[in-house]
């Protein structure tokens, strides 16, 4: 299949099976990972540092090689037609790296001449709207790491690319800058096309804008599925003393992730709600009182109950 | 066109039902006019800097109530609804809160007589705040 018609097909991202091991080390950077972003979604990827994050990432941008599975951008793959796919890749790294005594200006001139598709009208309202404008003429070198950040995510959209791989936009940004990115990533997807996968310490922004959340543990996908989904499924109960008996026996493979004996009444983590709610015994007392909880409290609650 | 729907992290509803409520109510209220074409999921979605997928089952769910159609191409619109099924509504959702509220009270072990006391006082009151 040629780059043009797999490109029609494909989604922006599937990950089946890879799994990834540096050289010298011991534990495998990402085991047997699968995943899959349609087009004109977001992806939220989650993980404590170190979890495989970054790595997936440079998977998927074709600047690391995978030991063994299949990745697949815009149906095609990242590794064989690495320099004509990039094209339609924006990446943005942790730390961008750019030409540290060279100013914004240049280094943007330069960026641009290298895209077919680079858009100069969209580039400037970039820069306006992410504050870049009075930074023009600093060399890269000297700014802040926030603003390296923008000045990379800027270059990274104007050549409007249809996958965008970004790891930690977010991070080192006051509240205002964070939501400027975020608004700016949301009118990327205007078009239905474009897709965006973004790493994230911050929890609060993957709640906010991804439609689809990746949470990874030690390179392995803890679960990986629509938002609202999620939200839904994973929540917190308080449940009647009478319970305990028949938590003892659902054991850990039930959907139950964690619960614990109060004097008057039970706390249960519920990993899933409707499997919970159809198994719980008709003689038991009921109602139960069930909350939601926000994507920090589940990201928090699956990767500590991996830990014991 | 641009619609006002401050969203709340602190609000216990979940972001998708903060949306749909509020569209709902502005439906309801008469705010949107029968007829009156919504914007589409992708622009409300950057208006209120939230995922797409957060405002689809927000706009699902008010199709779902009959609060609103899709025409394929052309966009999402408020439906023409009698004033008698609106107020159907009204109650029907009126009561899916309250039979929330009540089964809270239930399981932190108040029993019928104090939920009919408690909902008396409240009516006395109008709805206001007062001294519990």
């Amino acid at each position: 299949m040629t780059l043009e018609t797999a490109m029609e097909t494909g989604a922006a991202l599937t990950m089946r099976g890879v799994s990834k091991r540096y050289r010298g080390s011991r534990t495998w950077a990402l085991r047997d990972l699968s995943l899959e972003v349609p087009r004109g979604y977001v992806m939220g990827l989650l993980g404590k540092n170190g979890a495989g994050k970054t790595t997936l990432i440079k998977l998927a941008c074709g600047l690391l090689k995978a030991d063994s599975g299949d990745i697949r951008v815009l149906g095609a793959d990242p590794e064989r037609s690495g320099p004509e796919l990039r094209r339609f890749i924006g990446y943005v790294s942790e730390a961008p790296q750019l030409y540290n005594n060279l100013s914004l200006r240049w280094l943007a001139g330069f960026v641009a001449g290298r895209f077919p598709a680079w858009d100069e009208a969209y580039f400037r309202q970039l820069l306006r709207r992410l504050d870049l404008r009075d930074h023009l003429g600093d060399r890269f070198g000297k700014l802040s790491k926030g603003t390296k950040v923008k000045f990379a995510l800027a270059l990274a959209l104007a050549h409007r690319p249809k996958v965008l791989l970004l790891d930690e936009p977010t991070s080192g940004l006051d509240p205002a800058a964070r939501r400027e990115v975020l608004s700016v990533l949301l009118e990327a997807l205007r078009d239905g096309e474009t897709a965006v996968v973004f790493s994230s310490h911050i929890t609060s922004d993957v709640e906010k804008i991804a439609d689809f959340v990746t949470i990874i543990d030690r390179g392995r996908v803890l679960l990986t599925e629509d938002k609202e989904t999620l939200l839904n499924r994973v929540v917190r109960a308080v449940l009647p003393r009478e319970a305990g008996e028949w938590l003892e026996r659902l054991g850990e493979e039930g959907p139950v992730i964690h619960w614990q004996m109060g004097r008057r009444r039970i706390t249960a983590l519920i990993g899933d709600l409707d499997e919970f709610e159809a198994l719980y015994p008709r003689a038991l007392p009921r109602p139960f009182d069930v909350t939601r909880m926000n994507l920090e409290d589940i990201f928090v609650a699956l990767t500590d109950a991996r830990e014991e | 066109m641009t619609m006002f729907l401050p969203l709340s992290s602190r609000d216990p509803r979940p972001l998708y039902q903060q949306i749909s409520d509020q569209v709902r109510e502005q439906i309801l209220s008469g705010e949107l006019q029968p007829g009156e074409r919504l914007p589409s999921i992708r622009e409300l979605a950057e208006q209120l800097t939230t995922s797409v997928i957060t405002v689809r089952r927000a706009y699902a769910d008010l199709e779902a109530e009959g609060y609103n159609y899709t025409r394929a191409g052309q966009g999402t619109f408020v439906s023409h609804r009698p004033q008698e099924a609106i107020r159907r509504q009204v109650m029907e959702d009126f009561a899916g809160t309250l039979r929330d509220v009540v089964r809270r009270g239930l399981a932190r072990g108040l029993d019928g007589d104090d939920i009919r006391e408690i909902l008396e006082r409240i009516l006395e009151q109008g709805g206001m705040d007062g001294d519990a």
